[in-house]
């Protein structure tokens, strides 16, 4: 903008108006021509718009989430069905993968700690380091209590926010904190019962684990 | 035919004291907007006290900069220009004076009450309704004192700086009534007759289209006016004035509804929100060519003169920001975008750069001709200039790379397909330091302000012993005007053989007959509130009328009367300022926070809160998510529940008394809105509130929280925080037969809410999960 003569829109004609207001005066300068095209474009844009997406192929965010979410959950089943049974021993064994104890910590730190602590040592809710146990000892009891949640007790329903394997990591990691004994413990709550070993509990899995698909899906038409 | 010769002086009285008030509202505004970001950088400086909480602060922020800053300094332009541009004094001395003692008192019964958390909630138009009332009084003087002085002009046509005052007075007189009906529940709370996807859409009709007609049109025509006058030369394009105004006020009013993509607003609304938008960026390019090129041939001018410096900056942050507006309006760029940080970067801009340095360099232009001396040091004036776009720079920068990031960490998913960034804060903790950076950058642009003022006093100190007040003559306009004939068309002159239509049309867009129009003010005015009102209707009615645009849910009940409490403690505290209760329809919303929001679950929520930004998470699934004592203790403390979290601390709603006494008065408020609450829901109302209370604070005593609480704020927050986005999960109610005696009024929005009535009211509505 340095030589304002040499420009596209450099006074054509520069006609000044015959009029002014307290010395103000007008020139009578066309539109400039690119700023014409434009706003006409912007404005033939609009029914085409409106025809695509709203009368034709073009899909509205509602349509694009369904989409997506049916194509999430269909992973999702794939993947628990390869998982087999869940079983005490299975997260027994998930106990003995570091990659997945990482995992379970990370999810544990980032959402059982609030209440749980970062250790286990309780706040809101119970010591997950002690004997003492308010629904049952075992691995497979934290994962239904991790998965179905106490909501009465304030613990949720993890179901719906974690993916199967985390549910398991992260039951798996909790069951780990048996007998660490980080600082600060909240007092124990519920009965004390040791936990058996994987073997000797018979393999049982109550309730079992519906394909979040089936559940949730309506939920997103 | 003798022309009377009129004598006539101009009141620069007045425009003296709303050009201070720019300045002294401009200082309050700044300081509280740095303090506000000091505590998104570090929530200490919230000082645990109610009435400097973030929640609490920043409405005073936007409303101290957007009506009592930007307020005054398009006073001052108006009265300074209106006078001159139509060659006669105001129309009223004595309106001039109520409109500037009305709106300052106004000013300060905002700052009192908003840090007293007396709100409406809804963006810039928190005032409650006894100070609403005050507006639309003040408003109306100023209407009338702008039209008076319209009508006793000597000047036959009016000025295109006119139009945009016009275009401003009518479009907010109309904005500020339709958003703020309200039915009051006592002197300093009310309910708006609008309830969720409705009240939404009214809001940021409001919302946008003040940005529209309080930062734009009036900036415009005080650009109009004092750009050329500072440059000395004519405006570019009077064919491009009309085009532009025209198509600007016509199109602006559809935009609104592109601050709620992917909400539970209808699609076809936001699809027009955009596609207006879009066509909104060339109108609004129109202003802004208009002032930069008609700074043709005087740009050496703007090397050296610190008023035009402002200028160019101001005209080309409107040109930024107009872009920047159609982008974000885009909905797959609002996908990113929404909620975050960007848009606080993008108001900026415009309000930092287009509306402050306008209205900066408007002051230095006013303040040697209002003093009557020379300014005190064009140096400092330079000095405020650099220190103020280095401010505007740092802000921006920092603030558009916080709303980048932390967009892209929301919708960021890992290679399985799960939310990396699952943890809310972890998106948080990333942007203190761009917080840090936008607190030095509004601290340096304070400092350019405080300089402004230093300049001010000492120019003002300059003043001669008394102002002279020169005489002007003009004369008076003559009833009988022949307008000129209008210029002959090319097109006739060709001599081509063309169509009836293609004349008229050629006629239409060579915009020869709007000269008619600028010497008929009313015709003009009325034709502006077509336009604008035509516009509205467009988008309202079909809002209100069609029922599918808000389908109803059987199970979604009204909430009981401590979660209303609640509620209410919720809008006072400002929560809606950082919290959004709207999830919208991606995945990467529906993995963090839960299923999407629907525009059958705000049926009774008076007024919506679903805000417009996400410094914490959404709220609208919290129901259920945590025990009650979470909320207790992390209210009390939210650091030592979260850390790293920027929330401020409300020690006091556990300490500070539930007001149970209130509960019947606001369940009769709602029953006027059409709330289905029955005689004896009232009636038990607050017998209810506490029954719910005791429970709910059994509840947080059994999980080893503290006792007493029972009647304390804290439990109707919580028992309202538990209840939100729960209803649609609850089963659905079994065909209850239209027994329901307690049906106060039928419903608008859900006439056959027969079912859903018979959940409601006291016992029924188990809040807590």
């Amino acid at each position: 903008m340095s030589d304002e003569r040499t420009g596209p829109e450099a006074p054509q004609s520069d006609h000044l108006l015959d009029h002014a207001y307290d010395g103000i005066q007008e020139y009578d300068n066309p539109l400039p021509r690119w700023w014409l095209a434009l706003f006409w474009i912007t404005i033939v844009f609009t029914p085409l718009y409106i025809l695509y997406f709203h009368f034709g192929g073009g899909m509205l965010p509602n349509e694009r989430y369904d989409q997506e979410m049916i194509a999430f959950y269909d992973r999702q089943a794939e993947e628990l069905l390869a998982m087999g049974e869940i079983r005490e021993a299975t997260l027994a064994e998930l106990m003995a993968d570091p990659s997945m104890m990482n995992g379970g910590k990370k999810i544990f730190q980032g959402k059982c700690a609030t209440c749980h602590g970062m250790f286990g040592e309780g706040g809101i809710g119970p010591n997950l380091t002690d004997e003492h146990w308010l629904h049952g000892p075992q691995l497979m009891d934290i994962y239904r209590t991790v998965r179905d949640g106490v909501t009465d007790k304030g613990m949720l329903a993890w179901e719906r926010q974690l993916r199967p394997a985390e549910l398991m990591a992260v039951s798996a990691y909790a069951g780990s904190l048996l007998g660490s004994q980080p600082p600060n413990t909240k007092p124990p709550q519920g009965e004390r019962a040791p936990r058996a070993a994987p073997e000797a509990v018979a393999p049982a899995p109550a309730a079992e684990p519906e394909p979040p698909a089936t559940e949730a899906a309506p939920a997103a038409s | 035919m003798s022309v009377q010769i009129d004598r006539f002086s101009y009141d620069d009285a007045i425009v003296r004291k709303f050009t201070l008030m720019t300045l002294v509202w401009g200082v309050v505004g700044m300081l509280v907007g740095v303090l506000v970001a000091l505590q998104l950088a570090a929530p200490v400086f919230n000082f645990e006290l109610p009435f400097l909480s973030f929640g609490r602060l920043r409405p005073l922020h936007t409303n101290a900069v957007i009506f009592a800053f930007t307020g005054n300094a398009i006073f001052a332009g108006v009265y300074y220009s209106m006078q001159r541009l139509l060659k006669t004094p105001m129309f009223s001395k004595v309106l001039s004076e109520v409109h500037f003692w009305g709106w300052q008192a106004i000013i300060v019964a905002a700052a009192v009450t908003l840090p007293l958390g007396i709100t409406q909630s809804k963006e810039y138009a928190e005032l409650q309704w006894p100070i609403d009332i005050a507006i639309a009084v003040v408003w109306v003087v100023f209407g009338v004192n702008a039209f008076g002085t319209i009508a006793r002009r000597r000047e036959r046509h009016i000025y295109v700086a006119i139009w945009f005052y016009i275009a401003t007075i009518v479009t907010i007189a109309l904005l500020h009534i339709f958003n703020n009906l309200v039915v009051p529940a006592g002197l300093w709370r009310s309910y708006p007759i609008y309830a969720g996807v409705q009240d939404a859409f009214m809001q940021w009709w409001y919302g946008h289209n003040a940005v529209g007609f309080l930062l734009t049109t009036p900036l415009l025509g005080i650009m109009y006016y004092f750009l050329p006058k500072a440059a000395d030369r004519p405006v570019f394009s009077y064919r491009l004035s009309i085009i532009h105004f025209w198509s600007l006020v016509f199109i602006y009013i559809w935009a609104g509804p592109h601050h709620l993509h992917y909400t539970a607003l209808p699609a076809w609304a936001s699809t027009l929100g955009m596609l207006f938008s879009l066509m909104l960026w060339m109108p609004s390019w129109g202003g802004m060519l208009n002032g930069l090129l008609t700074l043709r041939g005087a740009w050496h001018k703007v090397a050296s003169d610190p008023v035009l410096k402002f200028f160019v900056v101001a005209v080309t942050f409107y040109g930024m920001s107009t872009f920047e507006g159609p982008l974000l309006s885009i909905r797959s760029v609002n996908l990113l975008s929404h909620y975050t940080d960007w848009t606080i970067a993008h108001v900026h801009s415009g309000a930092l750069g287009w509306v402050g340095f306008l209205s900066f360099g408007m002051i230095y232009w006013l303040l040697p001709r209002l003093f009557q001396t020379e300014l005190w040091s064009r140096t400092l004036a330079e000095a405020h200039f650099w220190l103020g776009t280095i401010g505007i720079l740092l802000y921006i920068v920092a603030i558009y790379a916080a709303g980048l990031t932390q967009g892209l960490m929301w919708l960021a998913f890992d290679d399985e397909g799960y939310l990396k960034y699952g943890d809310f804060v972890e998106t948080t903790l990333r942007l203190i330091p761009m917080y840090w950076v936008r607190v030095i950058g509004g601290t340096a642009y304070l400092t350019g302000t405080l300089l402004l003022g230093l300049n001010f006093f000492m120019t003002w100190r300059r003043r001669p012993a008394t102002y002279e007040v020169p005489v002007h003559e003009a004369p008076r306009l003559a009833a009988e005007y022949v307008e000129r004939p209008e210029p002959a068309s090319p097109l006739a002159a060709s001599g081509a053989h063309v169509a009836n239509l293609a004349y008229k049309l050629e006629r239409f867009f060579r915009t020869t007959w709007h000269r008619r129009w600028e010497r008929l003010p009313l015709t003009f005015t009325v034709a502006v509130v077509v336009a604008v009102v035509v516009a509205s209707l467009f988008e309202i009615i079909p809002t209100f009328l069609i029922r599918s645009n808000v389908p109803t849910i059987a199970t979604v009940t009204p909430y009981t009367p401590l979660e209303l409490a609640g509620r209410d403690i919720y809008i006072s505290e400002g929560c809606y300022n950082c919290h959004s209760q709207m999830v919208r329809p991606i995945r990467a919303e529906t993995e963090r926070y839960g299923e999407y929001s629907k525009p059958g679950e705000f049926v009774w929520d008076h007024p919506f809160q679903w805000g417009s930004r996400r410094i914490g998470p959404d709220l609208h699934r919290v129901g259920g998510k945590y025990p009650d004592l979470w909320h207790v203790r992390h209210m009390a403390d939210p650091r030592a529940i979260t850390a790293g979290s920027i929330m401020p601390a409300y020690p006091w709603l556990l300490t500070a008394p539930l007001d149970v006494d209130s509960i019947e008065r606001v369940m009769r408020a709602h029953r006027a809105l059409g709330v289905p609450y029955s005689d004896s829901d009232i009636a038990g109302g607050a017998a209810a509130a506490r029954a719910q209370a005791a429970e709910l604070a059994a509840r947080v005593v059994e999980q080893g929280g503290p006792e007493g609480l029972a009647d304390k704020q804290i439990v109707a927050l919580t028992a309202y925080l538990q209840r939100l986005g729960t209803d649609i999960t609850k089963p659905e109610p079994v065909a209850v037969e239209e027994e329901a005696g307690s049906v106060a009024a039928p419903q608008a929005r859900s006439g056959e809410a027969g079912e859903a009535v018979a959940e409601a009211g006291g016992e029924g509505a188990e809040g807590a999960s």
